[in-house]
């Protein structure tokens, strides 16, 4: 399946790939993409897919521009207060 | 006694990871009085599936393992249940499908083929894990954010309470585990571990019937 069809905004990837590039997050964290990758995968593996945009790189984009956007609508900060 | 039929694929490290946390619910103390029809590893297939949801009528039936909008697997990513091939077999059901995306297409149309209820996943369902406790998942604090969610969901329907009231239940769990790593102040990076569960609560949705129960 065609997780996202329309093309990605270049501006967006950059974001994405920043927020992906300064994060922290630990070696020993991994993230598994049930129905693309399967397996899990470390965070230079997540970027190498945002940068390629395969299907597993579209999810992550639209997951990290989902979050921020629920950042900036107060979501976030609803779901911890 | 209702039965609750549960499918447990162990052959990647996914599944292996959903087989383990899936222990919660077959041992759960508040379930003492569901009967469960346990297809686990290499059982996990299409012709055993087919057989207990014929023969044996569970009124709930949980599957574990990869999917996609059209299927959900078992061992080996054999399809267990396909759109337009026997998802009739899940008429008049309760379903909770912890199986990527499977709820965009096939959900949908196990509805319309009269499943009472389908919750499930519209895309993927994404679990992140902490690889030096691949070999003890259930000691695996992050995994436990992704999955006791889902677990809570499925303890929910089987003491009783409806689709909606389970489903929120989840969503609670989810929000639990989000407030927890929205802040760096858990872990360096933890905000990655909050989008993809942002992601999950999301993309989980309850189809059919939202008021119905066992």
């Amino acid at each position: 399946m065609a997780e996202q069809k329309e093309k990605i905004n270049p501006e967006l990837k950059e974001l994405v790939l920043y927020r992906l590039m300064s994060s922290k997050l630990p070696d020993n964290i991994e993230m598994a993409i049930g129905d693309t990758s399967g397996e899990p995968m470390g965070m230079d593996e997540i970027i190498e897919h945002v940068k390629q945009e395969d299907e597993t790189g579209k999810i992550i984009i639209e997951m990290e521009l989902n979050y921020l956007k629920a950042l900036k609508e107060g979501i976030i900060s609803q779901i911890q207060t | 006694m209702v039965k609750c039929l549960i499918t447990r694929p162990n052959h990647d490290k996914v599944t292996e990871y959903l087989f383990a946390w899936s222990n919660g619910i077959l041992e759960s103390e508040e379930l003492k009085n569901i009967s469960f029809l346990d297809l686990q590893g290499e059982n996990a297939n299409k012709k055993k599936v087919e057989s207990y949801l014929s023969k044996q009528s569970p009124e709930v039936v949980l599957f574990n393992g990869h999917g996609s909008p059209t299927k959900i697997c078992g061992f080996k990513d054999e399809a267990l249940i396909e759109n337009n091939i026997n998802d009739s077999l899940l008429k008049d059901k309760i379903i909770y499908a912890l199986s990527c995306s499977s709820a965009s297409v096939l959900g949908q149309n196990a509805i319309k083929k009269g499943a009472k209820s389908f919750i499930g996943y519209k895309r993927s369902f994404i679990l992140c894990t902490d690889k030096n406790r691949e070999a003890t998942p259930l000691k695996d604090t992050i995994a436990y954010s992704f999955l006791e969610p889902s677990n809570r969901l499925s303890i929910s329907i089987l003491k009783g309470n409806s689709v909606e009231e389970a489903t929120r239940k989840s969503k609670e769990e989810f929000k639990k585990e989000i407030s927890k790593y929205a802040s760096t102040k858990s872990m360096p990076g933890a905000d990655r571990v909050a989008s993809a569960l942002l992601w999950n609560m999301n993309n989980q949705v309850a189809l059919g019937d939202k008021e119905a129960k066992i």
